[in-house]
């Protein structure tokens, strides 16, 4: 019993902590790469304690013989409800996931339809195909359906400098190493299974933003932090986007990467 | 994983090839012109690739003695737009893609300009 109650309270602290801990604030913006990890152990952790409570509960209502009303029996009751909780939670998850699940289906056929019709020439950056498609709108993104593809647009493309194009590239090849996809719709199925009521959408909101800003952190540490503020400052003279400029703000206020480095010992953290 | 990754590039592949071929070709066609730099896949490989790939609708079939493939013509930029278009939509919808400069709501934006003039040095 004190076992489990030690499971309990680790799920709890976990549950209840994770989201707060991905609060938006000034050190989550300096270090956003590493409140994802904490985050990610966080939700790790609880997932396990809750896991492990309920093999528990069950293992002790299956070794106790139960009278009425003593601790094996209430043992019994505990692994029952425990086991109608995690069924209706796995039927929640799978009913709310549906519309994710059919938009990502959906998405990964436009890709291709896109690719298919547009397509000017293909690159790689490393391992990950680089499609150029032909097209107005300057836009660069991501998927990791079929092992990962970056997509730029000749409008893009066209504007920036071969160094900002680079930077752009790096920031999309972050999102697919760091499997921020991952991370993006735990946070999009979370917010669809908790409504408001445990600060999902703000959850949703901060993973959101500090995957953007690791990817940031990423490319400025392969072409500069100036090289890819520019590119930013580009981007959104194309087309208007607040966001772009803050980010853009972000990395102007660093100081310049190489005297950072020069201070060495403080990039090991960094590295997790 | 390494499935996923090597039908992605397949498809990459194979698209690229049947586009420089401006001409409707057969899947032996295709492996005929494989490039030298790309492990060659098996014949019944590529049909399943381009028969993904004609029902998606990118791709159409002609058929003959053999069924050749063509890339689906699209007219202009316009079409190029809508497509775009509709892959953000249902990508917003699936959370599956990772833009560069995602446009963001104006709560989003209160949120940000607060945390990140809060980080000032």
């Amino acid at each position: 019993m004190i076992v489990l109650a030690v499971l309990l309270a680790v799920a709890a602290a976990c549950v209840l902590g994770a989201p707060r801990l991905l609060r938006l604030r000034g050190p989550a913006v300096r270090r956003p790469r590493l409140l994802l990890v904490a985050w990610c152990t966080a939700f790790l952790t609880g997932a396990a304690a809750i896991a492990a409570s309920v093999l528990w509960s069950v293992m002790l209502a299956i070794a106790a013989h139960a009278e009425p009303l003593d601790a094996g029996w209430l043992a019994g009751v505990l692994a029952w409800s425990a086991l109608a909780v995690v069924g209706a939670a796995g039927a929640l998850v799978l009913t709310r996931a549906e519309p994710l699940r059919s938009g990502r289906e959906a998405a990964i056929r436009d890709l291709d339809l896109l690719a298919a019709a547009c397509t000017k020439r293909v690159d790689r950056l490393g391992a990950v195909p680089v499609l150029h498609i032909r097209a107005d709108r300057p836009i660069a993104f991501s998927s990791t359906a079929d092992g990962g593809r970056i997509v730029v647009s000749t409008a893009l493309a066209d504007a920036l400098t071969a160094g900002e194009l680079r930077a752009v590239l790096e920031h999309e090849r972050a999102h697919l190493a760091g499997r921020h996809d991952v991370l993006l719709r735990t946070a999009a199925l979370n917010r669809m299974c908790l409504p408001a009521l445990f600060g999902a959408r703000a959850f949703d909101q901060a993973v959101h933003l500090l995957v953007e800003l690791a990817a940031d952190d990423a490319a400025a540490r392969v072409c500069g932090e100036r090289t890819l503020a520019s590119a930013l400052r580009r981007t959104a003279a194309l087309e208007a986007n607040e966001w772009a400029e803050i980010r853009a703000a972000r990395l102007e206020q660093r100081p310049d990467a190489s005297r950072r480095r020069a201070r060495a010992g403080g990039g090991l953290l960094y590295k997790l | 994983m390494v499935g996923r990754r090597a039908h992605g590039q397949l498809k990459t592949t194979v698209l690229a090839l049947l586009r420089e071929a401006g001409e409707p070709v057969s899947a032996r066609m295709l492996l005929e012109r494989w490039p030298d730099a790309e492990p060659k896949p098996a014949f019944t490989t590529v049909i399943t690739v381009l028969t993904r790939l004609q029902q998606a609708g990118a791709v159409e079939r002609l058929d003959g003695g053999e069924a050749r493939f063509r890339v689906r013509a699209v007219a202009g930029g316009v079409a190029a737009e809508s497509m775009l278009a509709a892959l953000l939509e249902s990508a917003d919808r699936g959370a599956a893609l990772m833009s560069f400069a995602e446009q963001l709501d104006a709560t989003d934006l209160d949120v940000l300009r607060r945390a990140v003039g809060g980080s000032a040095p």
